[in-house]
């Protein structure tokens, strides 16, 4: 459930002048009232592309200092699936004025449920591991080694994907069903990407990256020695992976994929017009950063992005064996609308 | 429970003494399609054994076959056994027996066993040489999509004999009775590590991965690690291994016991699975299996299996959670 704007309407209260420059600021809560921390605040100018970004700290409060005046739409994505995207449209703000907006973030559809709600747990990991740090680590071959058990996590900035009009229609109607015929209930690995809040191993040699995944697909190959795509006449979820190294960025193209699943999230469609290029960089020990760029003319009107950032797992943290088909109750749960 | 019938469509026969005769005749399946590669055989009353293959056009010739009687046994790749018995070869005379086979399985496309056989057949049947490839540190890559071939494992690599317990050996009858009907894998539930027919193996000097197209993936830590001490029970269980020379030595412990092992045998939580991994040289890969299930067998007993590399061949997408209709088919009896 990521990715898309939920619009909630909520009261808020008007401009105050209280300072030289122009601010946003305010508290971030969640359904039951308790404050909300680490919630990703971001508000964007629609007109102008101007977008400011922050945290929300401890007590749940946040601001947005030196806020060019405009019209700004407020949005707050949490990961996972506990609370309901957040957008709020027509935040006016005007010269040297301190706007404050408390946010309520809605229940999502796991609300509360540790178990079923990945991005929780990437949270409390991230949390009780403070991040290691050193140097990039390098093949024989003097390229990064993306290798490691890694802690992925959603994009805090999701972009809104430019949906044609059939395609907005289709994900409405999807949404609208509670996503209960998303492939994933039926344990098929029905998203394109490998992205966001689980754990991943990655396991890179001269030729092959493997990704595996706990749940279907598994794993899935990406293919560095050179080959190119072969001619696809059978088009698979996962479609055909190959990488070339640019500079210390492993650039990763993936075509051949079915228009039967999703791209980076529930509610987006896809065609087999998909085109996906992935850059995998490794700045440090500990970190991973991935921008994904979705390219699929059958279905957007333009390319758009996702950018994720993993932290290496701690030691002793693995990708377990999860056997989806085993006693699956995702079927007689999850009965729409 | 298909009917097998037979059809001894001619039969010439023509007695003379002191000579060698020939037979032959056309192989053909139950659309009177050739059927090509089928061993034909015959054996006289000594047990004495002729053998000939049927060619693309079904047609097979044994030659210098004394006169005599015979039994006559036809094989194909999953085809139902042809035996005639009482088969007369005399003189110089060329006795003729066509056989017609009845397929072994369904017979829809999806399941046509001699599609698959035939494929399967073509995988690793001839393995490159060369010497083994080594990583960076030295030790033998074991890199590479390794196959069993098929027609069975060399005789020096048949499989020692498994001794089950009664009531194991009682599991495996009832689940051979029932056609295998509960199979986890029917379900898409994982197969035994120890009955792997093929697999790609992903080699760095920490970590071996051996991925399946219909298997979650193995991962076996080279990286010194021992066991976990609170293992949660898998059905692939925990892999750890370490090198004896040139011989990677792979210890597995807490499985789940949902598993079928070898030929349909139970296994417990106890089950403890150590193998040895020898590359031979580029094409070959020697593995040799130690089983130990106390609750389950006498004693521990070892397989040893010979793997092809296969260079042309890769995984493909296989989701079996999409339309998977085996449990509906797999009715059992």
């Amino acid at each position: 459930m990521r990715g898309f704007v939920f619009a909630v309407t909520l009261p808020w209260l008007a401009a105050a002048a209280l300072a030289q420059s122009s601010s946003i600021q305010g508290t971030v809560f969640g359904p039951d009232g308790k404050i909300v921390d680490g919630a990703p605040v971001q508000a964007r100018n629609p007109q102008t592309g101007a977008t400011f970004r922050t945290v929300s700290a401890a007590d749940g409060s946040y601001t947005l200092p030196q806020v060019t005046p405009g019209n700004y739409t407020l949005s707050v994505a949490m990961p996972g699936f506990t609370y309901l995207p957040f957008s709020q449209p027509g935040v006016v703000v005007t010269a040297a004025a301190a706007v404050r907006f408390d946010i309520h973030l809605a229940e999502g559809p796991a609300y509360g449920t540790l178990g079923d709600d990945p991005g929780l747990v990437a949270t409390i990991i991230r949390k009780r591991t403070p991040p290691q740090t050193g140097p990039t680590p390098r093949t024989a071959d003097g390229h990064p080694d993306l290798s490691g058990v890694w802690n992925g996590n959603d994009d805090p900035y999701p972009e809104d994907p430019p949906y044609l009009p059939a395609a907005a229609e289709l994900s409405r109607k999807w949404l609208a069903e509670n996503l209960k015929n998303d492939p994933g209930v039926r344990c098929i690995p029905g998203d394109a990407l490998l992205f966001g809040s689980s754990t991943w191993r990655l396991v890179q040699t001269p030729t092959l990256l493997v990704t595996i995944v706990e749940g279907p697909p598994f794993a899935r190959q990406v293919y560095l020695d050179g080959r190119g795509h072969p001619n696809v006449d059978n088009p698979t979820w996962m479609g055909h992976s190959i990488g070339h190294w640019e500079g210390d960025t492993l650039v990763v193209d993936s075509v051949g994929f079915n228009d039967r699943g999703t791209v980076g999230g529930a509610p987006n469609p896809r065609s087999e017009k998909l085109h996906v290029t992935e850059r995998y960089r490794r700045p440090d020990f500990s970190h991973l950063e991935i921008e994904f760029t979705i390219d699929d003319p059958g279905t957007y009107s333009k390319p758009w992005k996702i950018h994720n950032t993993w932290d290496l797992a701690p030691k002793g943290e693995e990708v377990l064996e999860y056997i989806c088909a085993e006693n699956n109750k995702d079927l007689q749960h999850l009965v729409g609308k | 429970m298909r009917i097998v019938t037979f059809f001894l469509l001619s039969s010439a026969v023509f007695a003379q003494t002191g000579q060698t005769g020939m037979l032959s005749g056309k192989i053909a399946d139950e659309f009177d399609e050739p059927v090509s590669g089928a061993s034909v055989q015959a054996k006289d009353a000594a047990g004495k054994q002729f053998k000939a293959t049927s060619t693309a056009t079904g047609e097979y010739t044994i030659d210098k076959l004394p006169s005599g009687v015979y039994e006559v046994t036809v094989t194909a790749l999953t085809m139902k056994n042809f035996v005639k018995k009482d088969v007369n070869v005399s003189g110089t005379e060329t006795s003729r027996l066509d056989a017609k086979l009845v397929q072994a399985s369904l017979g829809t496309l999806g399941e046509d066993d001699r599609l698959t056989t035939a494929a399967y057949s073509r995988l690793g049947s001839t393995p490159p040489s060369g010497p083994v490839p080594r990583l960076i540190d030295g030790k033998p890559d074991l890199s590479g999509f390794w196959v069993q071939p098929q027609g069975g494992p060399p005789p020096e690599a048949r499989p020692e004999r498994a001794e089950p317990l009664p009531w194991a050996e009682a599991i495996q009858r009832e689940r051979r009775t029932s056609n295998i009907r509960d199979m986890p894998a029917a379900r898409c539930l994982p197969f035994s590590i120890t009955d792997r027919r093929h697999g790609k193996f992903v080699h760095t000097p920490s970590l071996l991965v051996i991925l399946d197209s219909e298997e979650p993936p193995r991962q076996i830590f080279l990286d010194g690690r021992e066991h976990p001490r609170e293992l949660n029970p898998t059905w692939q269980g925990d892999s750890v291994g370490h090198w004896e020379g040139d011989t990677l030595m792979v210890d597995s412990v807490g499985f789940n016991g949902l598993a079928w092992t070898f030929d349909a045998l139970p296994s417990t939580e106890m089950l403890h699975v150590v193998e040895r991994y020898h590359r031979t040289d580029l094409g070959h890969l020697e593995i040799e299996i130690q089983i130990e299930d106390p609750p389950v067998f006498r004693k521990p007993w070892t397989q040893k299996r010979i793997y092809n590399l296969d260079p042309k061949e890769d995984l493909e997408e296989n989701i079996c959670t999409e339309n998977n209709k085996d449990p509906e088919h797999m009715v059992g009896k």
